[in-house]
């Protein structure tokens, strides 16, 4: 790059840096968010269950 | 008469968390091949500058941040006003959604710039351009807004005090846009004109041009990433998503359970 290659990597490495968090950020919250539904969900179902059973004896 | 199902269909955010998931990975796939493209165009195919050599490459990031930055400014005052006027609980999404990618893509429009400047101007940053001054103020603008939304016990006043405030700093973006022209800058006056040629070489102006719509891509992607998010957040004592999060649990299993064909 002629003396210029710093300042053009740095630049794109930065920006690369910037767009994977951008993606990976809320990509990762949003996975987590509906694990914690689902877990939420799961226990709810169970609960359901052995309280049916409970009330059956 | 129009068809107004769409606006409010869009006021669903069932229906909105649908149709993000099924936009998300064509916006984020053409985003990335379309970017990757014009930058590796832009990187390897294109003469240096016959003043500033191989620095002027920045370009291809620099300008396309700045522009979707200013662009993305717009679109979320546009979202408070409607948060604030049709009280609308999924504009106050969007406007949370767009806040970050914004912040973040006037970050590194800043330093691109400054990155820039070095070898060009011999400096970082110069106090005195009305251009830099003033995406610094778009930058701190964005923050503003992030720091508002979550500064108050109820959502609601959050929400209503960060649309203001995108409200109100929207005269930054034309003072920002005719800076270059109002005042003496550092700063180079517009290439790409609406009614004159553009002052700069076709073959450096044709990988920027792809590298602007990549960048267009990219940031509705982001956007959608992030308003994924917010729904989940807001909608997380819903029945719906609660089915929805269950679906998705039944299909994952049901997929690891299936031999493949």
């Amino acid at each position: 790059m002629a003396g210029h290659g710093r300042f053009v990597w740095s630049a794109y490495g930065i920006s690369a840096l910037v767009l994977a968090a951008s993606v990976l950020h809320p990509l990762l919250r949003y996975r987590s968010e509906i694990k914690r539904l689902q877990r939420r969900a799961t226990a709810q179902q169970v609960a359901q269950q052995v309280a049916q059973q409970a009330g059956q004896r | 008469m129009a068809n107004w199902q769409w606006f409010h269909r869009l006021g669903s955010p069932k229906w909105l968390l649908h149709t993000l998931n099924r936009w998300l990975p064509w916006l984020l796939g053409a985003g990335l091949v379309l970017l990757i493209i014009a930058l590796a165009w832009g990187l390897a195919f294109v003469p240096p500058d016959y003043k500033q050599g191989n620095s002027f490459r920045i370009i291809y990031i620099h300008v396309p941040t700045a522009v979707v930055a200013l662009a993305a400014y717009y679109m979320m005052a546009i979202a408070g006003a409607i948060a604030i006027v049709w009280r609308m609980k999924v504009a106050d999404m969007a406007l949370r959604a767009i806040a970050p990618v914004g912040a973040a893509l006037t970050l590194l429009a800043l330093l691109t710039g400054g990155i820039w400047g070095k070898p060009t101007w011999g400096a970082y940053w110069v106090w005195q351009d009305a251009r830099l001054t003033s995406m610094l103020i778009l930058f701190f603008l964005y923050i503003g807004v992030i720091a508002l939304y979550d500064a108050y016990r109820e959502r609601r006043n959050g929400n209503r005090a960060a649309a203001v405030l995108a409200l109100v700093g929207t005269v930054n973006i034309p003072i920002i846009y005719k800076s270059v022209d109002w005042w003496s800058s550092l700063h180079q006056p517009a290439s790409i004109k609406f009614s004159e040629p553009a002052a700069i070489a076709p073959e450096m102006l044709q990988p920027l041009l792809l590298a602007i719509a990549a960048t267009y891509l990219l940031f509705a992607a982001l956007v959608v990433l992030q308003l994924r998010v917010q729904i989940v957040l807001n909608e997380q004592r819903s029945q719906w998503l609660g089915q929805y999060a269950q679906q998705l649990l039944r299909g994952r299993k049901s997929a690891a359970a299936a031999p493949h064909k």
